[in-house]
């Protein structure tokens, strides 16, 4: 049964592969808009620095949205066809409208990107040596449920430290002000407290798990367009490469994409970001099993009624056409 | 008086003026120069001052900021004479209109005491991000004082002056134009002025959350996001600059040529003519 799937999965993105390369080398005639929504991070500022669309002949109107809870109500409302989001909102979505998306990838994922700091001169060696000290941290997010898991990995908990919850851009005047002895952040916020020379990395959270950031597309317009998806997909994917590939000149395209709004941010520091975020586009069983964790927790707190299946949400089958179509491309 | 002292009084007026907050200025320096404020934290004011100067392009980078500062300025603006095209005839009708404000004041009521941010999800939901978010969500934010000081002002003016006016010949226009707007006008431009802050104060809100790519809140915000802080110190200043310019050239201008004027003469003269 699974061989006979695997065979039906492989023509299929054979298939749609070659009719995707074809659409590809006639693209640039007729070019398909598409709204997608971003956030003020450095793989959307990568994504929306250059025309990743234009070899797909694929026009993206990115809109930028101050937080992931305004792009999310906008993609319900329909006003973006793709957004992104993190596990807690992603399980509050599959259970309450799950008619509304699919999962088509991911924005960013892993666990290097989140990092426990502390002030350069801190004598601490490890997580051990903060016991009973003041912790800043930012909760409710998906940085402090894998810093739980991290805990909980090194025989520790939450009542082992006096945590305190604050916003994430005042952690690291927090820390070097000496008001919490070490903080919990994600980047790039980590790489530039770091180039601002006042605080250093302790732990990385990198192995604990992969706390993926999804990539969502509307249902409805994935069904009638699938080939628009797949080269936002493609598109996506270029980019990523991209970035994997030169750190270093994906942190400069980042670093000028920001400086167009007035904003200073060193290239060093979001070539150190992109080498602690992996940016690769695929969605693997291990990233949809940490869902489940999330929404039995929800489930217990009475915030949902059961727990999805989240794997019906996942269209592989999307990622692998835009993964020949990326590939045709270059070649 | 002499026009060449006029002019020294106005400059000791303008130093009288400017002397608390220049000493404010060389505090904070010396405050992060001596290391008693971290500099990563609370940049020094010339730290912030070199990065106004790179971000309005006079350095030779690109001029974003006057495209933040106009972007802000449209929108505010825009909400603020919308408030006022619909706050002052409502307000002199429900000043007039005993009826009218039985039926309006109840709904008046409800809405006021609602911060005019608190709308904003709501119409972010509905308008999306933008302009017309923030234009709306300012107009909100402006228009009740504007009302309210233009209800006030219209009912202070009492209604002797009216049956003056009327018993003279005078036709409903001529109450309007000699009675009721100048009697009102210290409380309209009192109005105007509260309109106009709150507009300003509520488009920073606004912005961070509903701007999509412009506008001196979302300046602020991005660089927030990125703890760029010299940056966010200068959309700071600005915003206080920028308010605090509008209150004094604007209004300041407004009040001098109508309330300091006919006010000023009346008194001299008795009444206004």
């Amino acid at each position: 049964m699974r061989l006979v799937k695997d065979g039906l999965r492989q023509t299929r993105r054979v298939l749609g592969g070659l009719a995707l390369a074809g659409l590809a080398a006639a693209a640039p005639a007729a070019a398909e808009t598409l709204a997608v929504g971003v956030q003020q991070v450095p793989p959307d500022e990568v994504y929306i620095a250059r025309d990743w669309g234009e070899p797909y002949g694929l026009e993206v109107e990115a809109t930028q949205f101050s937080s992931g809870g305004d792009m999310l109500k906008a993609f319900l409302a329909g006003r973006v066809m793709v957004a992104n989001g993190g596990s807690g909102r992603l399980v509050t979505l599959a259970a309450q409208q799950p008619e509304t998306f699919y999962i088509i990838g991911t924005q960013q994922s892993g666990g290097d990107r989140y990092s426990l700091v502390v002030r350069k001169d801190s004598e601490a060696g490890g997580i051990a040596d903060l016991k009973g000290k003041k912790l800043g941290v930012v909760t409710g997010t998906g940085t402090y449920g894998t810093f739980l898991v991290y805990l909980q990995e090194q025989g520790l908990s939450e009542a082992d430290f006096q945590i305190v919850n604050m916003k994430i851009d005042d952690l690291r005047a927090a820390v070097e002000q000496q008001l919490v002895d070490a903080a919990v952040m994600w980047e790039p916020f980590v790489a530039i407290a770091e180039e601002m020379g006042n605080v250093k990395r302790l732990v990385s959270m990198k192995g604990v798990n992969e706390s993926p950031n999804f990539l969502l597309a509307n249902r409805a317009f994935t069904d009638e367009n699938p080939e628009t998806i797949v080269k936002f997909l493609a598109s996506s994917i270029d980019a990523a490469d991209f970035i994997e590939a030169d750190p270093a000149e994906a942190g400069q395209l980042a670093a000028d994409q920001i400086a167009k709004g007035g904003v200073e941010v060193p290239a060093k520091a979001l070539e150190t970001a992109f080498t602690r975020i992996s940016v690769k586009r695929e969605v693997t069983d291990d990233m949809v099993s940490e869902l489940v964790p999330v929404a039995e927790a929800m489930q217990a707190a009475g915030k949902i009624g059961e727990v999805p299946d989240f794997g019906s949400f996942v269209r592989r089958d999307l990622y692998e056409q835009a993964l020949d179509l990326a590939g045709s491309t270059t070649n | 008086m002499p026009p060449g002292f006029r002019l020294f009084d106005r400059v000791i007026v303008v130093v009288q003026f400017l002397l608390p907050i220049l000493g404010l200025l060389l505090f904070w320096e010396l405050a992060v120069r001596t290391g008693l404020a971290q500099a990563s934290i609370l940049p020094a004011p010339s730290t912030i001052l070199a990065r106004a100067v790179e971000l309005l392009g006079l350095t030779g980078e690109r001029a974003v900021l006057f495209g933040h500062i106009g972007a802000s300025l449209k929108r505010a603006l825009l909400a603020f004479a919308l408030a006022v095209a619909v706050g002052v005839p409502l307000g002199f009708l429900l000043g007039l209109s005993r009826e009218a404000q039985l039926w309006v004041s109840p709904i008046l009521s409800l809405m006021l005491p609602l911060p005019a941010v608190a709308w904003t999800p709501i119409l972010l939901v509905v308008f999306g991000p933008g302009d017309l978010t923030i234009v709306i969500v300012c107009f909100l934010g402006a228009v009740f004082p504007v009302l309210y000081s233009t209800m006030q002002g219209v009912r202070a003016c009492g209604t002797q002056p009216v049956w003056v006016v009327r018993s003279m010949g005078g036709s409903r226009l001529d109450v309007l134009r000699r009675v009721l707007i100048p009697a009102s006008l210290p409380a309209l431009i009192t109005g105007f002025k509260l309109g106009m802050a709150h507009s300003w104060r509520t488009l920073v809100a606004a912005e961070m959350l509903a701007a999509l790519s412009s506008g001196l809140g979302y300046m602020i915000f991005s660089a927030r996001s990125y703890m760029d802080v010299s940056t966010m110190f200068v959309g700071v200043v600005c915003l206080a600059a920028i308010g605090m310019a509008i209150e004094h050239l604007l209004f300041g201008t407004l009040e001098r040529a109508t309330i300091h004027r006919w006010y000023v003469r009346d008194a001299g003269t008795g009444g206004r003519q």
